[in-house]
This record gives C-alpha cells, sequence and structure tokens, in this order.
C-alpha cells in the first residue's frame, strides 16, 4: 500500500509539473518569441534554487535564431550559457544582464550544450520557492 | 510516514487530474501549488538535493525543408506518403509514426508554398491525432485557420509548428513521451528521406544540399539520446536500431568544424563563426538513401 501510494504521489506531482509548466508557457512566453517561428518541442522543467539543466541542441547555419529561456520570476536571475564541445563558452546571459533571449546566428551547423542553472537562495528562506524553466527556440526563415 | 503521504497523494492526484484539462490554470496558481507541494517535501524531512535535468532538442522538420528550399530543391509530391493512407494506420504505433511522417510532409508542403495540400496534410494530421486521443491539444479551430492564412505562409508556419508543440507538450504533460518521441523520430527520418530522394533523384545536386544531408549527423547523436531518454519501457527499442542503422549508412562522412568566433552586429544579433566542412561521398550517399528509404516504408506502409 505505502509503495503504491508512493508511485501514485511520484506520477501524480509529474502530470501536475508538466501541466503547470505547460500553462506557463503558453501565458507567459510568447510574447518574446514574436516575430520568429517557433519550434515544435516542448522543453521545460520544474527546478528549484540552484538545481541545474542542460539541453544538447544542434543549430544550422544561415538560420537567425532566437533562444529563449523563460522561468517563473521568483527563481531570480536564472544562468543560462551555451558552451561547445570544447567546453569553451559561447555565450553567458551574466554578461547581458540576465537577458531571457539570445539573437544569434552561425556561419556552420553546430551542436552545443545549453547550461542553465536557477541561483541558490538564502538557506534562511522557510519555503524554497520553485518554477517552471521553460526553452524556446525560434527561427526566422528566409528563402 | 503513512498517514502522512496518503492525503498528500490524494489531494495531488485530484490536482493531477483537474490539470490535465485545464490549460488556463492562472501563473499564481501555478506558483502556489508548486510551494506547497515543496512545503510538504520539507515536512517528510527529505534532504533538498540539487538537480541535473538533462533535455535533448533536435531541429524541427520545418527547419530540414527549409534547408531543402534554400538549397534549391524542387518540390515533388510523389515522395510524400500517401493522404489515403491515413485511415489504413489502426495502431498506436503506425499512427504515431505516422504523425511524425506527415508533419515533415506537411512542413514540406508549406515551405514550398503548397497551400492546398497543406491543408490536406494538416487534415491527415489531425485524423491522426484525434485517434490518439490527442484531440485536446488540437484546436478544432487550427484547420480554419490554415485556410484563413492560406495566402501568408509565414502564418502558416507559425500554426504548424503552434499545433506541434500543443501535441508534444500535451504528450508529455500526460506520460506518453514515448509517443512524442515516436513523432519526432519519424518527423527526421521523414525530412533525410525528402533530402536523400531529392539528391539522389537530381542530375546535378546542389553542394548545399548535400552538406546539409551530411550535417544531419551531428543531430542524430542529439536523436538517439532523446529517444534513449524515453524509452524506459523499451517501446522505442525498434527506434534506436533504426537510428544506429543509419548512423552506419553515413559510413566515412565526415564533419569537421574550424574554432568558434564570436561577434555582435549593431542589430544585437551575434554571430557565431567557424564553418563547418562536410564531406559525403556519392557511394556513402547511395548507401544512406537506400537504407532510410527502407526504413522510412517500414512506417508508412500498410
Amino acid at each position: 500500500m505505502k509503495k503504491l501510494v508512493l508511485i501514485l504521489f511520484v506520477l501524480a506531482q509529474t502530470s501536475i509539473a508538466m501541466g503547470q509548466c505547460r500553462s506557463f508557457v503558453k501565458n507567459n512566453c510568447g510574447d518574446a518569441m514574436k516575430g520568429f517561428i517557433p519550434g515544435e518541442s516542448f522543453n521545460a522543467v520544474k527546478l528549484f534554487p540552484g538545481d541545474q539543466a542542460e539541453v544538447e541542441m544542434t543549430f544550422y547555419s544561415d538560420v537567425d535564431y532566437r533562444l529563449l529561456v523563460c522561468s517563473h520570476d521568483n527563481l531570480g536571475d536564472v544562468n543560462f550559457q551555451l558552451v561547445d564541445k570544447e567546453d569553451n563558452v559561447v555565450y553567458d546571459n551574466a554578461s547581458k544582464d540576465y537577458s531571457e533571449f539570445f539573437d544569434f546566428r552561425l556561419e556552420g551547423t553546430r551542436s552545443f550544450l545549453l547550461k542553465i542553472k536557477v541561483p541558490e537562495q538564502e538557506e534562511s528562506a522557510a519555503i524554497k520557492p520553485q518554477g517552471c524553466v521553460a526553452i524556446l527556440l525560434g527561427r526566422k526563415l528566409t528563402d | 510516514m503513512k498517514i502522512r503521504l496518503i492525503p498528500i497523494a490524494i489531494s495531488t492526484l485530484i490536482v493531477a487530474l483537474w490539470s490535465c484539462d485545464d490549460t488556463s490554470v492562472s501563473d499564481d496558481s501555478i506558483t502556489n501549488t508548486a510551494t506547497t507541494a515543496i512545503e510538504k517535501t520539507d515536512n517528510s524531512e527529505k534532504t533538498t538535493t540539487q538537480v541535473k535535468e538533462i533535455l535533448h532538442s533536435v531541429p524541427s522538420p520545418l527547419d530540414m525543408a527549409s534547408i531543402l528550399k534554400r538549397s534549391g530543391a524542387r518540390y515533388d509530391a510523389d515522395y510524400l506518403n500517401e493522404i489515403k493512407s491515413v485511415n489504413e494506420y489502426t495502431t498506436a504505433q503506425q499512427q504515431a509514426l505516422n504523425l511524425g511522417v506527415y508533419g515533415a510532409d506537411l512542413s514540406y508542403a508549406s515551405i514550398f508554398n503548397q497551400n492546398q495540400e497543406s491543408i490536406l496534410y494538416l487534415s491527415c494530421t489531425k485524423k491522426l491525432a484525434d485517434r490518439l486521443g490527442l484531440s485536446k491539444a488540437f484546436n478544432d479551430d487550427v484547420i480554419e485557420r490554415m485556410e484563413m492564412n492560406v495566402d501568408n505562409r509565414d502564418s502558416l508556419l507559425s500554426i504548424i509548428s503552434e499545433t506541434y508543440y500543443n501535441l508534444d507538450s500535451y504528450l508529455k504533460e500526460n506520460d506518453r513521451d514515448h509517443i512524442s518521441a515516436m513523432i519526432i523520430a519519424s518527423g527526421w527520418i521523414e525530412g533525410l528521406y525528402l533530402g536523400t530522394q531529392i539528391a539522389t533523384t537530381s542530375e546535378d545536386p546542389s553542394p548545399k544540399l548535400l552538406e546539409r544531408i551530411a550535417e544531419q549527423k551531428i543531430s542524430l547523436d542529439n536523436l538517439v539520446n532523446l529517444v534513449k531518454g524515453y524509452n524506459a519501457s523499451g517501446n522505442l527499442e525498434f527506434i534506436l536500431e533504426d537510428l544506429s542503422t543509419i548512423s552506419e549508412a553515413y559510413g566515412a562522412t565526415s564533419i569537421s568544424a574550424s574554432d568558434n568566433t564570436i561577434s555582435e552586429g549593431d542589430d544585437g544579433v551575434t554571430t557565431i563563426g567557424g564553418k563547418t566542412q562536410t564531406n559525403i561521398s556519392e557511394d556513402d550517399l547511395a548507401n544512406l538513401t537506400q537504407v532510410v528509404s527502407d526504413i522510412r516504408t517500414s512506417y508508412v506502409q500498410l
């Protein structure tokens, strides 16, 4: 019984988390992608302060991209970096006042690792905030 | 512990069932619900550990279709999966695979401004989505919106992207990630099928198209990782085998990249410099074309 309840609990938490993030993206992230054709994949996770997420992404050359890392305000300034295979940081939004989006194009098709880090918050906080972090990729298509 | 968890689990389930149907939950309620869950975790004396989530993202069929057009490829409807086949896909696996295939065909038709054909392919995807129980993710007004925007290609593409995004998020929300992975993988394979068919039936295939086909080897690695991530049930083993076969078919195809350079333009757009050199031999292209065609046929055949 205890095992069943635990399984149900975990499944329900996962479902709630995804549902909440889907709603969050729908209500909060669309405006920042105006002018770009959005991607078809849903990539969002619920994170706590101090958590990290990584996304392997491939970008084609000669496409104008907007990479948007959209998150709940209660998570603070979410940091994201694009890192190449040699672990060189190609972009760090900390250098752009933690801007949520990065507009770029590439001369050659590449894969990068998108590293996301939610800032730590004070240990004394009674309730640790949790929030959605969504990754959206838009592109401008030109003939 | 048992006494504490049962009411939490029951209340959580109720919220979960409710949230599946309601996409208009306010942002505030999301945060509050999340906070409640965390409080309860703290009460059960669980130690908070830092989480590192790993996600994967592969280029969409729309990107491949766009590449085909820009590389000078012509539109040929003969390459597309037949519309009449849609009624014959009866198993969930067939329906998921062909939702990906038709989605790629839809992107291809739309990019090449074949707008009436696009609407037909969108109707196919709606039929399959309905049969997979995804009606709630596929708004009834999508086809109407497509028809209203039939002369505006960018609007059509946005509607298609939005539709597939809604399907993907709905599947992930409802713990059907493996269906999502099937759609993504078969869509990627259909895109590669279209590219290789066009390249090998052209007398003088564009170097840009050959370069793009070779570059798919890069996103193939991401796709394999994505599928592995959703293969807990083993349902995706056959796709992993297919992707492995495609990987082998690339043979000696090489991709090399020069060092990155970064420059920011006046328009605020950063250019990440560093060209990518690709090389795919005629033999490897022929082999890849055959392998991809065989796999694609196994997905669309009745």
